[in-house]
């Protein structure tokens, strides 16, 4: 009997120096693991040939369109694709214009012609409904290719919907990381609209890969 | 070869973990049967108010129709609308979007309350820590106001935690914490709703990084310029 409990203290102090272990690695190489965890998010890639338009996803107008503008002022591009998120309390309470608008506006003011500017009619909220707006778009447009615009903690999920909507299209796309102000994949954590937008992000992805 | 183990000690394992079943069950059922009132606690850990009581002005941080509130305050019996300015992004810049004090300065005139109370506190203003300073130097300045201060409810905690740090106990006792509810949630029912659980989640983040972050530096901002927009297609790194 006494040996069976000294077997069983001598197993658990064990455990615990392992964890401790675990524990201490994981703090030592915090910096490793969470620059990992960021930059895992980002799947951009290179907009090596022309595609015939570009779509901006919702949720970012403070760089995404910027970067779609330049798509076109490259000439990989003819048409900007704007998606229409619903609209917020604010937009209702006339504070702020939707950021339809604020991304057309952000367009134009760039410079690009009116004509070049497609303004998708079907309301999203999610980037599942984006998903399905792009998959429509191709079925109706079978010779088009689209470049498809997020932020680079949002390539990935984007890519998995846009995977799992599109079918056989998905391979007419092509994701394009747009950077995010003041933080990327390797100081998220730093700033507290990084910790936020990186952690809900992995949230978001949990929750698509549960669905 | 091992010992072989005597039967009471299998039958004492197994009992052992019969237990534990039933204690996790009962657990999981009492989860399920009070989560409304856990939920509900958890949540109220976000939220700090502090009693109503009449201050001399009032400071708009964020929160759900904060406008609408600052304006029945003004009514109430309060002279002063204090107000900060951000840096300007780039859609500021652009015109696209008004700049935070100019808006709330438009909104608060339509709802009645004169250009001349409505004060900008000094310097651009871009952290949760910077505006808890500039509101302390103010107060300092001010010996004899006292603020009510608006903010979103499941921020509030972080805006006590970030006010209650610069100052000096003197101008901290000054500060009186209003803590909106937002129009589609609140600490009863924010699991019900997408922007609720955002909410929840996101106040608990952001709670953490205050507390972990109050001892050190803001981190710099950074700008985007053209180049790096260019990059994000080139793969092109040099600016």
């Amino acid at each position: 009997m006494k040996s069976v409990i000294l077997r069983r203290c001598t197993r658990r102090r064990l455990l615990a120096v392992i964890c401790l272990a675990a524990v201490l690695i994981v703090y030592l190489l915090r910096f490793t693991i969470l620059t990992c965890l960021g930059q895992w998010l980002n799947v951009g890639q290179r907009l090596d040939e022309p595609v015939d338009a570009v779509m901006v996803l919702g949720g970012g107008a403070l760089t995404r369109p910027f970067v779609a503008v330049e798509i076109l002022r490259a000439g990989l591009a003819r048409k900007i694709l704007i998606s229409r998120p619903e609209l917020s309390d604010e937009n209702r309470d006339g504070l702020i214009p939707s950021e339809l608008e604020i991304m057309r506006q952000i367009v134009l003011r760039s410079g690009i012609a009116t004509d070049s500017i497609v303004l998708m009619t079907t309301v999203v909220d999610s980037t599942e409904r984006e998903a399905q707006v792009a998959a429509e778009y191709l079925k109706n447009h079978p010779a088009e290719r689209l470049a498809i615009v997020t932020n680079d903690y949002h390539t990935r999920r984007t890519r998995w919907l846009f995977k799992r909507t599109c079918g056989s299209n998905f391979e007419r796309l092509v994701f394009i990381s747009a950077p995010t102000d003041d933080f990327d994949g390797s100081n998220w954590w730093r700033y507290e609209s990084g910790l936020i937008l990186y952690v809900d992000e992995y949230l978001k992805l949990a929750k698509t890969l549960i669905r | 070869m091992p010992p072989p183990v005597p039967p009471a000690a299998t039958s004492n394992r197994r009992s052992r973990w019969t237990r534990r079943l039933l204690f996790a069950i009962v657990l999981l059922l009492a989860v399920g049967a009070f989560h409304g009132w856990l939920l509900t606690g958890l949540a109220s850990c976000l939220v700090f108010e502090d009693p109503p009581a009449p201050t001399a002005a009032v400071l708009l941080l964020d929160g759900d129709r904060q406008f609408d509130t600052a304006a029945r305050l003004y009514r109430e019996g309060r002279r002063t609308i204090l107000v900060y300015r951000s840096r300007p992004d780039r859609l500021v810049r652009m015109g696209v979007l008004p700049q935070g004090d100019e808006l709330a300065r438009r909104e608060l005139s339509k709802r009645g309350v004169s250009n001349e109370d409505v004060v900008v506190l000094a310097g651009e203003l871009n952290s949760k820590s910077v505006i808890a300073a500039a509101v302390g130097n103010w107060l300092r300045e001010h010996p004899e106001q006292t603020a009510s201060v608006l903010c979103d409810r499941f921020t509030s905690r972080v805006w006590k935690l970030n006010l209650q740090w610069p100052a000096d106990p003197g101008v901290t006792e000054r500060v009186r914490i209003v803590a909106i509810p937002n129009r589609r949630f609140n600490e009863t029912n924010w699991w019900q709703s997408k922007p609720g659980l955002l909410a929840f989640a996101n106040g608990f983040l952001r709670y953490g990084f205050h507390a972990c972050q109050m001892k050190n530096k803001d981190s710099a901002f950074v700008e985007r310029t053209p180049a790096e927009f260019r990059a994000a297609f080139t793969g092109d790194v040099t600016p």
